[in-house]
């Protein structure tokens, strides 16, 4: 799985949406869309343990991203499912294309774990992964060794990456970018907030989840490799140990599920993303039309 | 919210401009809150896990960025002769 990653790549793809879409899709859709996967399957993958009993997932990563289990939680399918459903409800294209857009970003760059995610639910249940770091979320390990796993391997290099894409693009996190790009995309909701909240409040809620996402990368890394004492292979340690190879870090087993060859997930992935763009950008005029007859 | 930015273009070291923000409120100010917030916000994580959620974290910028504006404001008025 991912950590800061997930917080950071919704500012990616505000910064970075097609030209004619700018300044009209809802922050607060790809914020949405970004969020529901981890947020319908996440809780039961750590469980919670009350007077000594442990409730949660026996296997966790079967839970997170398998069938049977909650693996279709990261599958365009529910995405575009749920899209599908704003659009009846509101019609509003805003929202539908930022929650989409938000969806896709989650599932995709979930695929880089060990155990991937399900690309092509429900036409195969078989789980799409490069591998480049472990799945480390265990019954016994929980969040905490997740945590150490992911950011001593390549999943800190992945955070980074982001945190990086955002920083290039660093004028969507400016107060003349909200002002021009993001209220005008959620103007009732935006001025509704403005009603109770001092407008340097509203700009702070627009740069919380990329605040936290900086906070918990630093967090939980300096954790990991500066205050954790560990005990590995019986030999106890200071801090995790780094590894930056493939699948690493080599001092846990990661988890994995029936997947497809890793050689084919890059480009599948990539045309899966090229063609959600191409979809919602085809639809977006028509999805204009329909929703000025009906205002 | 379709009104001119009044703080479009401010330096850091000028006041906000904004309407709500007292006179005392640079850019630098609101640059040293967020960074207040953060290291904060690491410091407590780091030793109690339970903060780093998604729930509290975003909270916690919000809450520093809201109130610590408005009890200083608040405890000058009360100095003010």
């Amino acid at each position: 799985m991912s950590w800061a990653a997930h917080q950071f790549e919704i500012y990616a793809v505000q910064a970075h949406l097609p030209k004619k879409m700018r300044g009209k899709v809802s922050f607060f859709g790809i914020f949405l869309g970004d969020f529901t996967p981890d947020f319908l399957s996440k809780f039961w993958v750590y469980g919670i343990t009350i007077g000594g009993h442990h409730y949660g997932a026996d296997s966790p990563h079967q839970w997170h991203r398998g069938w049977p289990g909650m693996g279709f939680t990261h599958t365009m399918f529910l995405g575009v499912l749920i899209g599908a459903g704003l659009w009846a409800w509101k019609r509003s294209r805003s929202l539908t294309v930022g929650y989409i857009l938000g969806f896709a970003a989650h599932a995709l760059t979930d695929v880089n774990d060990s155990v991937g995610t399900m690309l092509l639910f429900p036409f195969s249940t078989l789980n799409w992964t490069m591998e480049t770091w472990a799945y480390a979320a265990t019954k016994d390990g929980g969040k905490y060794l997740d945590a150490a796993a992911y950011y001593s391997s390549l999943g800190l290099v992945m955070d980074v990456f982001w945190l990086a894409v955002v920083l290039v693009s660093w004028r969507v996190l400016t107060r003349e970018y909200w002002r021009t790009q993001i209220v005008p995309a959620d103007p009732h909701i935006w001025s509704w907030l403005g009603q109770h909240l001092p407008q340097r409040v509203l700009l702070a809620i627009y740069r919380a989840t990329f605040f936290y996402g900086v906070c918990r990368l630093l967090a939980w890394s300096g954790w990991a490799h500066v205050f954790a004492t560990p005990v590995i292979e019986g030999v106890k340690r200071r801090g995790y140990p780094f590894d930056l190879s493939w699948t690493g870090p080599w001092w846990l087993d990661a988890r994995s599920l029936p997947h497809v060859p890793v050689v084919i997930v890059i480009p599948v992935t990539l045309a899966l993303l090229a063609l959600v763009y191409w979809a919602v950008s085809r639809l977006w005029e028509p999805m204009g039309r329909a929703e000025r007859r009906r205002t | 919210m379709s009104r001119p930015d009044p703080s479009a273009g401010v330096p850091l070291s000028a006041p906000t401009g904004r309407p709500d923000d007292p006179g005392w409120y640079t850019g630098w100010f609101e640059l040293a809150l967020y960074f207040l917030a953060g290291v904060t916000y690491i410091g407590f994580g780091m030793f109690h896990k339970f903060l780093l959620n998604w729930i509290i974290g975003p909270v916690w910028l919000v809450a520093w960025i809201w109130f610590v504006p408005a009890v200083i404001e608040g405890v000058r008025r009360r100095l003010k002769p």
